[in-house]
C-alpha cells in the first residue's frame, strides 16, 4: 500500500507538462573554480535545446558545451560535449553521447537505449584507446545526466516540502548511480539577464566519491513557469565550483 | 629582520608580478597583499637606514594591484570561435541522426 502511495506521489509531481522544455532555449552560464580560495573564471557552459527530425519521429537534443576561456586555452584547454536525444514531452532519452577534451584527456561515450528503457548499449573509448562495447540493463526510469538535468526542471516542486528527497537514477560512466535530489527551500539570487529569481535550492547526492560533502552540491532552479537553472554549485574530489547563469535566451 | 622583510616583499612582488600575468584571476591579490604588508614593515624597521628599496618594493606592489584590479574589470572573459570543436559538434550531430534513424528502425 504505501509503495502504491509512493508511486502515485511521485507520478503527480513528475506530471507530464507542468514546466515544459522548449526547443531552441540557450542558457550561457559562466563556470568557475575555486583556486588559492578565490573563484576563478574558468570556462563557458551553453545549455542548449534544438529539434531534431528523423524520417519517422521528432526528438529534442539536449546539449552542454564547456569550452575554456581564451585565456586558459594554453594551459588547459577543454572542450566537452554532453548531449542527449530524448523524447521532447516526457524527455526519455533514446542517445546519449558524451565526447570530452579535458588537456591531454579525451573520452567519447555513446549510449543507445532500447524503446522500453530497460537497456542500453555504450560504446566507449578513452584517450584514444580501442573502443569498448557493453550492454547495461538498467530501470525503465533510468537517465543520463544531461536529460536528468533537465527532468529537474519538470518537476513540480511547488508539491514538495522542504526536506524531501526525490530518487533518480542516472547512468555515468557506464554504471548506474542512484542519485536524490532533496529541496531545501527557496531563496532570491542573481540570474544574469533575467535580474533576481526566486529559486528552489536542491540539494543533489549521489552514491559516488565523486561528489563530495552534505548538501555541498546545490542547484537554484527558478520558481516561476521557466524553472531555469540559475546557479549550480559543487563540490568534486579536486576542489570546489561554481557555474553561475549570464543569459538566457529562447526561454 | 629589516632584511628578512625586504626579502619577503620581494619574492611575493614577484610571485605576484608571475601570477598577473597568468589567467588565475585575482588570485594574485593574496601575494600582493603580502608583498604591502613586508614592504611597510621593513620601511618602519630601522628608520635610520636607506628606505629606496623598500619604498621601491611598495610602489612595485601597488602597481601590480592596480594591474590585477583593472585586469579584472577591463578584461572581458571570452571564448574563441573554435572551427574544430564547431565540426565535431555538426559531425556529432550526423552520427547522431543517423544512429536514432536505426535506432526508429529497430525499436
Amino acid at each position: 500500500m504505501k509503495k502504491v502511495f509512493l508511486m502515485l506521489c511521485l507520478s503527480a509531481i513528475f506530471q507530464v507538462g507542468v514546466s515544459q522544455i522548449k526547443p531552441n532555449e540557450t542558457l550561457i552560464f559562466s563556470g568557475s573554480y575555486e583556486l588559492g580560495g578565490m573563484m576563478t573564471n574558468l570556462a563557458q557552459v551553453t545549455m542548449r535545446t534544438e529539434p531534431m527530425n528523423t524520417s519517422k519521429k521528432t526528438y529534442l537534443r539536449l546539449s552542454i558545451e564547456v569550452s575554456t576561456f581564451d585565456k586558459w586555452d594554453s594551459f588547459f584547454k577543454i572542450r566537452d560535449l554532453y548531449e542527449s536525444y530524448v523524447e521532447p514531452i516526457t524527455l526519455k532519452p533514446s542517445l546519449y553521447k558524451r565526447n570530452v577534451l579535458e588537456g591531454g584527456y579525451t573520452k567519447t561515450e555513446k549510449y543507445s537505449f532500447t524503446a522500453a528503457g530497460t537497456s542500453l548499449t555504450s560504446v566507449a573509448s578513452r584517450m584514444k584507446r580501442a573502443e569498448t562495447k557493453r550492454t547495461l540493463n538498467v530501470p525503465a526510469s533510468a537517465s543520463d545526466v544531461v536529460s536528468m538535468v533537465y527532468k529537474l526542471r519538470m518537476i513540480d516542486l511547488s508539491k514538495i516540502k522542504n526536506g524531501q528527497s526525490l530518487p533518480f537514477v542516472i547512468i555515468f560512466d557506464e554504471k548506474q548511480l542512484p542519485v536524490w535530489v532533496k529541496l531545501l527551500g527557496k531563496e532570491t539570487i542573481p540570474a544574469g539577464n533575467l535580474g533576481k529569481k526566486e529559486c528552489y535550492k536542491l540539494s543533489i547526492s549521489a552514491k559516488t566519491n565523486k561528489l563530495k560533502g552534505a548538501d555541498k552540491n546545490l542547484i537554484w532552479i527558478s520558481a516561476d513557469s521557466k524553472r531555469i537553472p540559475c546557479l549550480i554549485k559543487f563540490s568534486i574530489p579536486v576542489g570546489v565550483g561554481q557555474v553561475t547563469l549570464l543569459k538566457a535566451t529562447g526561454v | 629582520m629589516r632584511k628578512v622583510f625586504i626579502v619577503l616583499a620581494s619574492i611575493f612582488s614577484l610571485i605576484a608580478l608571475v601570477l598577473t600575468f597568468l589567467p588565475m584571476g585575482t588570485i594574485a591579490l593574496i601575494p600582493v597583499a603580502l608583498a604591502v604588508v613586508f614592504s611597510l614593515l621593513a620601511m618602519t624597521k630601522k628608520r635610520e637606514k636607506s628606505q629606496v628599496l623598500p619604498k621601491i618594493l611598495f610602489f612595485l606592489s601597488i602597481v601590480i594591484f592596480l594591474a590585477i584590479i583593472a585586469k579584472d574589470v577591463f578584461v572581458k572573459d571570452k571564448i574563441v570561435v573554435d572551427q574544430q570543436f564547431i565540426q565535431d559538434k555538426q559531425e556529432s550531430i550526423q552520427d547522431a541522426k543517423m544512429e536514432l534513424e536505426g535506432l526508429d528502425s529497430i525499436n
